[in-house]
């Protein structure tokens, strides 16, 4: 049973100009129990309105949609869902313990159970000592640390974020990381939505990419970083520029710039050929490398592919 | 569990306007009790006040019951408008800053649905009006039966026509505040409804009626009026109780039945609303 999953999920707005705007196209997309999934895209891509859709925030024009197997619009289900919001407005008027407080009624806690969490999750988010003081005094990256132990407070099975990171300085950064993979471990679901793609590939199990509205790519973060066929050959000594022809023999293109040799492979067997090849003319090896293509590249490289 | 916690949020949200409102009703305590302590009221009253001459004191009753009966009523009247008026103003933009962006998904990200975010508020600035207006009813009516042993529980119903008055404002308030999710046009709205509309669908027969004698009109504007609330005539009510009158119990309902029916409406609107 998926955490989430949607088939064909449609938003269109339609607006006064009466000019439809599609802000989702038919998105499908699973997100398995247990696992940190991020959803990426450039702004405007649909991130956002996915979310509210998820949520019941907002209304699909199309498809269907589940969350922690019941269908969107399920109010109950959402006890079982902890959400921080991007650019969240906690009250004003309210001080952080008074805001966690109200939500945790709101979203069903019993009193004992809820005093005891809201000590818990401030200390966990370290905003113990704000407790008494009102959010309208709260610096942005306060408000993201309170909004972090709101969506936590309920003890969620799925947690969505939306630009979690969002005002955290670097250390705020890493601890979050390491509470995403501490509740990851417990069992947790959590949908990240953020623009930070090399923190979305350091903890993100699967990923998929919108882009207007369309869902453009997805897949394990490992599979769709990893260029399978490429690798690099680091010599130990230069090579005779002749054997390079030999070697493209075995597979082609290559490419040699001084010591380091860049080859595209069809398989291990080719890769294992080729390894043979340059070792049988003398080439002594020093490291064979995988090469992988960072997020930012795949991410660009979708998008880009998307608008042309 | 959702209800109470919305009206705390709705009463924390207006905490300082309530402190001021509740500030200003001590104060006119206060001079009203110091009034009661420096002056012998019913001595005064008797001495410098006489019934006037379309009136007559009812029987079984004293002049100075009646007297204060009339005070009563003048007090009513004044608390009445006073709540209404500065109620509007407080609550008009509670609903508007709910759905506010990065407001409301934590609300409806929450096992609550739209009806119940909806009636959580509606109860909030309904507790807003009785708190407010009860601080200050109760406690005149405690100054005034001290000083003067005349103690008319009537007068209290004060508290429940103020309440009741601006119950079905602001379902009006709601769908105005959905629609358009501004206060300051639910304000002109809701003002524009009580001080203009509804006195002149009052006085349809002296106002409306001196346009067009055609039987259509004049049905169609009977039946505005039926439909429309009725404040001035709710607050009449109160007016009504502490005379020993009898009440008129159509506006009451017909405005209960308006207001009923504005609040399904807006929450049909709020339910189908993209926040």
């Amino acid at each position: 049973m998926n955490a989430i999953l949607t088939r064909d999920l449609t938003k269109t707005y339609s607006t006064r100009s009466k000019h439809a705007v599609k802000a989702l196209s038919g998105v499908s997309l699973e997100v398995r129990p247990g696992e940190i999934f991020g959803l990426l895209g450039p702004n405007g891509a649909g991130k956002t309105t996915f979310i509210k859709l998820l949520l019941g925030i907002i209304h699909p024009t199309g498809g269907e949609a589940h969350v922690l197997s019941a269908r969107i619009g399920d109010v109950g289900v959402r006890k079982r869902i902890g959400y921080l919001p991007e650019n969240h407005r906690f009250p004003p008027y309210l001080t952080g313990g008074q805001v966690l407080s109200i939500f945790g009624r709101l979203g069903g806690m019993d009193g004992a159970a809820r005093r005891s969490r809201i000590g818990e999750m401030l200390d966990l988010v370290e905003m113990g000592r704000w407790r008494d003081t009102k959010t309208a005094k709260y610096s942005h990256g306060m408000l993201q640390r309170l909004g972090l132990a709101h969506a936590l407070l309920n003890d969620p099975d799925l947690l969505i974020l939306d630009e979690p990171t969002e005002g955290l300085d670097p250390v705020g950064r890493k601890r979050f990381r390491d509470l995403l993979l501490d509740l990851r471990g417990k069992g947790k679901t959590i949908f990240l939505n953020s623009h930070i793609l090399s923190e979305v590939e350091r903890v993100c199990d699967r990923v998929a990419i919108l882009n207007r509205g369309r869902l453009v790519r997805s897949g394990s973060v490992r599979e769709m970083t990893e260029s399978e066929h490429v690798v690099v050959v680091t010599l130990a000594e230069e090579i005779p520029p002749a054997l390079r022809r030999q070697w493209e023999a075995v597979c082609a293109p290559i490419s040699v710039d001084g010591l380091v040799v860049t080859a595209t492979v069809r398989d291990t067997r080719e890769l294992n050929r080729l390894i043979d090849e340059i070792r049988q003319h003398g080439g002594l090896i020093d490291s064979v490398v995988k090469k992988k293509s960072t997020l930012e590249e795949l991410f660009l490289e979708a998008v880009t592919e998307n608008v042309v | 569990m959702s209800i109470p916690a919305l009206v705390e949020d709705t009463l924390r949200s207006r905490a300082k306007a309530i402190t001021v409102l509740l500030g200003i009703a001590a104060f006119f305590l206060l001079l009203a009790t110091i009034v009661a302590l420096v002056t012998d009221v019913p001595s005064a009253f008797t001495a410098n006040v006489t019934v006037p001459t379309d009136r007559t004191v009812p029987s079984g009753a004293s002049p100075i019951e009646f007297l204060v009966g009339m005070v009563y009523g003048g007090l009513a009247a004044l608390t009445q408008f006073v709540a209404i008026l500065v109620s509007v103003f407080i609550t008009a933009g509670i609903l508007p800053s709910t759905m506010e962006r990065g407001t409301v998904e934590l609300y409806l990200s929450k096992p609550l649905s739209r009806a119940r975010l909806l009636t959580g508020r509606f109860v909030g600035c309904l507790a807003i009006v009785a708190l407010t207006t009860g601080f200050f009813a109760i406690g005149m009516w405690t100054i005034i039966g001290l000083e003067t042993g005349v103690w008319n529980p009537a007068f209290l119903s004060v508290i429940l026509t103020a309440t009741l008055c601006f119950a079905v404002l602001y379902t009006m308030m709601m769908v105005l505040g959905i629609a358009t999710r501004s206060a300051a046009s639910t304000i002109i709205v809701v003002f524009l409804f009580v001080y203009i509309l509804a006195p002149i669908l009052r006085n349809r027969q002296g106002w409306l009626f001196a346009i067009s004698e055609n039987r259509l009109y004049r049905s169609v504007m009977d039946l505005l009026y039926y439909i429309f609330p009725k404040p001035e005539e709710i607050a009449a009510t109160a007016n009504a109780l502490i005379g020993g009158q009898s009440v008129s119990w159509m506006p009451v309902w017909s405005s209960v039945l308006f207001g009923a029916a504005m609040f399904a409406f807006a929450v049909f609107l709020f339910e189908r609303k993209d926040l």
